[in-house]
């Protein structure tokens, strides 16, 4: 191995954590390998550059100007494969985001490389370089190992700790790239609609169904949600009732959902809604009826009447959370 | 005696009207010609002949409603009679008032018979004009448009019977005519070439094409789609997303349709207020092909108009049930399902423009063979202290139970096939079923225009039931029942293929099972579409449920070929549905029958049901019929 070339991405010039990560990993990465780290930047703001310069790099790349100003394909896919040939560098490291997914693939057909994306694990001592990375909606863990000499990876996000400081100087090379075909450029980033925790990103979820009653019936569910900083969700029954809106609708016809926690609130559970949270780690269950179909696929059933249990549980949990 | 004038004027006129009705029935032709070919085998001939007997000659589907049915049966009649009439009046304007048709003189027996059913031909019609002016002016029936065209179309009508009627009375009276009876000739005849003339171009053109468009129907049951050739790499155009790709038949369909509305009036979609309305789509298809027919005459040069999404929206085809309903009620029988299914191909296939829902859908199908994309080891997980025996470890198996991917993973469902399973076993019927090997028959696939996924979920499994030796399924879902049974042909597979009713009847019947569960009060049934009007399945529910104690049944008046989708057929059940309900608006025909359960044959039904009753907080028991015996 010759060296690694990480890409950072940035947001509004600053750095985006899933690129400290890549940083992280790519330092580890140079440790066991005693191999050089050299980074590509586009758009780096002084804290980002300031902040780049204490992680251990040997070279750190830096783009801008107005081809650059936006993201695209072609653009940063060309400056990044320029960065790399200054670098020396035959391991490319990227995080997995929206962008980063798209630059790698291109990046890796342009220099003929072995591409592993949302890799989750590299064994860093493995020759040939291998990478673990979940398959078929995370069932599996493929192990793969990559025989190309250059290799391209992305990384998935929050799965590597972020990069160490360092001390020792870095060097700072300015890339100037003559014209770039650019055919397709990202125009606008649109932010969703925020203020309400999306339940798509939401680590716990307290749902409510048709047992809730009505919109009022919600309040206590929104309750518990905010003592546990979750999301709210709803079954189809409660969105069609017209309760609350369709964002918050969990189920085959709605969000696809796989936090840590969900708490099911009078919701029977039928496939159509359990095809859209079924892949949650732990699954609570409230329900009047001990036959609904959830409570055989709950972790914990609780048989009671939501509106009596819901507030005790928000109690008791608001207690454990102050200690 | 006959005037000479009058002779001159309607000389004049002949000529000029079969000009004008010539060239526009030949533009029409060639337009049809231009047309892709028809994908279906005009064949079986007996049959389209005893269909143009009862469709065409007997009205049959117009009487379905029984009033306006009357009327147009009667106008039709009278209409047919009339023509030798016209010929006898024409005649008469070169020949003298004495010319009449061989066999038809009067004084002898045929010809004062003729002119008394004549004469009777004629106030029957007037009162039937008058009754179609009643519906469209006094009572504002809201199916019918009304168009300048359709009074046109009827005070024509009335104008013939009241020239002839007039004519008829003066010569009687006066034996030579007066000014008023040589106007009523000219009048009558006039009327009849100008009316030749303007048929071919309008909304009436079905006066001259429903014959043709009864005789040629696609005798394809109306469940089977079409197999789209997806292996002809030639082929590049999927679907219809322009008028080229309709076929000489559809393109004869939308210029005979005359805008009755019926179709809308029997619509699901239409009747809780959603865009769909398919009399529609078969309008805008046809100012589309009229504004296309200059094109498509100069040999398809030049950029085609897209049908989708401005002149037919996605709004409207998805939100089609496929529920046979319109094709029900259509008199001349127009093939609506076919033509949705077709543009909603072309949107999936080419545009990739389909609801945001049915990619998680597709995704399911295409790596898990369900629609819910769960893993197949799931499948039997429910079953599993049954030990249903396995069809590849019991070949000799009489019946393969293709469950069906509801009833292997939805839990309402397996109670159901737990019910099904327990009264095969007690029966002694010897079955397996396909435990992980089962994989989605591709209906919804196939009717959510998504042919590529449907196609190969059938050939996969058409290559399996092979491999095993497959010869009889029985299936507990109407959408696999008819899937199997109508589509699998095309795929090479051809079985018998039964409905668990089907089989719950004969085993009744032959005494090897006898209903047990009992039903206190009334009952009513809910016909599953697939099941009833597209395969004509109604019988099994209706004896069986003639067998249970203590039932009582209560018939709906939307049942048998008139029943009401419960809205999740065509794929809908994967689909969001915005503003009223389809099941909510069924749950309250079906509790309009006073009946405390509700009998059906069908996973989806019964999950629609079951919502709806739970919405509308109605305590009626919905259950499949395996759950009542």
């Amino acid at each position: 191995m010759a060296g690694i070339l990480v890409w950072v991405e940035t947001f509004n010039g600053e750095l985006r954590k899933a690129s400290r990560e890549a940083l992280g990993a790519g330092q580890k990465f140079a440790d066991h390998q005693k191999v050089s780290l050299d980074a590509v930047v586009f758009n780096a703001g002084p804290a980002a550059l300031a902040e780049l310069g204490s992680m251990g790099l040997r070279k750190l790349f830096t783009v801008s100007g107005e081809s650059f100003a936006k993201y695209s394909s072609e653009g940063y896919c060309a400056a990044v494969a320029e960065a790399g040939l200054k670098s020396g560098a035959d391991v490319y490291l990227a995080c997995a985001s929206s962008l980063g997914r798209d630059l790698t693939g291109r990046l890796a057909a342009k220099l003929d490389a072995a591409l592993a994306t949302d890799v989750t694990e590299i064994l860093w001592d493995k020759t040939p370089l291998s990478v673990r990375r979940p398959v078929y909606s995370g069932k599996l863990l493929a192990q793969t190992e990559l025989l190309a000499s250059c290799k391209v990876l992305s990384l998935r996000p929050n799965v590597f700790a972020p990069a160490q400081t360092r001390t020792g100087a870095v060097e700072t090379v300015a890339l100037t790239l003559a014209d770039v075909k650019i055919r397709a450029q990202v125009q606008k980033a649109v932010a969703a609609a925020q203020g309400v925790l999306d339940v798509t990103e939401a680590e716990i979820i307290v749902s409510g169904g048709r047992g809730v009653g009505g919109p009022d019936g919600f309040k206590v569910i929104e309750g518990l949600a905010h003592t546990l900083n979750a999301a709210v969700g709803a079954s189809r029954a409660a969105v069609d009732a017209g309760w609350i809106p369709y964002a918050h609708q969990v189920g085959q016809t709605g969000k696809v959902v796989s936090p840590v926690l969900y708490i099911a609130c009078g919701i029977s559970g039928a496939i159509q809604h359990f095809a859209g949270m079924g892949s949650s780690k732990f699954i609570v269950a409230v329900n009047i009826d001990k036959e609904a179909p959830i409570m055989a696929k709950a972790d914990f059933a609780i048989v009671g009447d939501l509106f009596k249990v819901v507030p005790v549980l928000q109690q008791e949990l608001a207690k454990a959370r102050a200690k | 005696m006959q005037n000479p004038l009058d002779a001159v004027i309607v000389g004049l006129a002949i000529p000029v009207s079969l000009a004008v009705f010539g060239r526009a029935a030949w533009r029409k032709l060639r337009l049809m010609k231009a047309l892709a070919p028809s994908p279906d085998p005009i064949a079986e001939h007996p049959q389209r002949i005893r269909e143009l007997i009862t469709i065409f000659l007997g009205q049959r589907k117009l009487f379905q409603e029984f009033t306006p049915g009357l009327m147009h049966a009667v106008i039709f009649w009278g209409f047919c009679t009339l023509l030798l009439r016209a010929l006898t009046l024409f005649g008469m304007v070169f020949f003298g008032f004495d010319f009449h048709l061989p066999g038809l003189a009067p004084g002898t027996l045929l010809g004062e018979c003729y002119g008394f059913v004549k004469s009777a031909a004629n106030a029957a019609v007037c009162v039937m004009v008058l009754l179609a002016l009643w519906r469209r002016y006094v009572q504002r029936v809201p199916r019918l448009k009304n168009t300048g065209e359709a009074l046109f179309v009827l005070l024509m009508i009335l104008n013939l019977m009241l020239s002839d009627m007039v004519f008829e009375a003066c010569l009687r009276s006066e034996g030579s005519l007066s000014l008023l009876g040589h106007a009523a000739l000219l009048d009558h005849c006039l009327g009849i070439l100008v009316f030749l003339a303007y048929l071919p171009s309008g909304k009436h053109m079905h006066v001259l094409s429903s014959v043709f468009n009864v005789y040629l129907r696609p005798l394809r049951r109306s469940g089977r789609l079409l197999k789209l050739d997806l292996a002809d790499e030639k082929i590049e155009v999927f679907g219809t997303p322009h008028v080229d790709e309709l076929s000489w038949k559809d393109g004869l369909d939308l210029y005979t349709c005359t805008e009755c509305g019926r179709c809308n009036e029997a619509c699901p979609a239409q009747a809780t207020g959603k865009k769909l309305a398919p009399r529609e789509i078969i309008t805008a298809q046809k100012l589309c092909l009229t504004r296309e027919s200059g094109r498509l005459l100069d040999g398809k040069a030049g950029k085609p108009e897209e049908i989708m999404p401005e002149q037919v929206t996605p709004e409207e085809i998805w939100a089609c049930t496929t529920c046979q309903a319109c094709e029900q009620a259509c008199p001349v029988n127009i093939a609506h399902v076919q033509r949705i299914n077709s543009l909603r191909r072309s949107e999936t296939l080419m545009a990739s423009r389909f609801p945001s829902e049915l990619k998680r859908v597709f995704k399911g199908l295409e790596t898990n063979a369900n629609p819910w994309g769960l893993a197949a080891s799931g499948r039997t997980d429910w079953a599993k202290d049954l030990e249903l025996p396995l069809f590849k470890d019991k070949k000799d198996a009489e019946y393969l139970l293709y469950l069906g991917c509801a009833a292997s993973f939805d839990d309402r469902a397996r109670k159901v096939s737990r019910s099904l399973i327990a009264l095969l076993k007690k029966a002694g019927v010897s079955f397996a079923v396909l435990g992980e090997q089962e994989r989605c028959c591709g209906e919804t696939a196939r009717r959510l225009g998504e042919e590529a996924l449907g196609q190969s979920l059938a050939e996969e499994n058409v290559k399996l039931f092979g491999e095993l030796g497959v010869k009889k399924i029985l299936t507990s879902c109407p959408h696999c029942f008819n899937t199997l049974k109508n589509e699998y042909p095309d795929f090479g597979g051809n079985y018998e293929v039964i409905h668990h009713t089907q089989l719950l009847q004969e085993l009744v019947a032959q005494g090897r099972l006898k209903p047990a569960v009992g039903v206190a009060g009334k009952l009513t049934i809910h016909d599953s579409c697939y099941l009833g009007r597209v395969n004509g399945v109604y019988a099994p529910a209706r004896d069986l449920l003639s067998a249970v104690p203590g039932a009582q049944l209560s018939e709906s008046p939307r049942s048998h070929d008139k029943g009401f989708c419960c809205g999740a057929g065509g794929g809908r059940f994967w689909l969001e549905e915005h503003g009223s309900r389809i099941n909510h608006e069924r749950v309250k025909q079906l509790c309009d029958t006073g009946a405390g359960v509700v009998a059906t044959s069908c996973p989806y039904c019964l999950t629609m049901l079951e919502n709806g009753a739970k919405d509308l907080g109605r305590e009626v028991q919905i259950k499949d019929l395996a759950e009542l015996l």
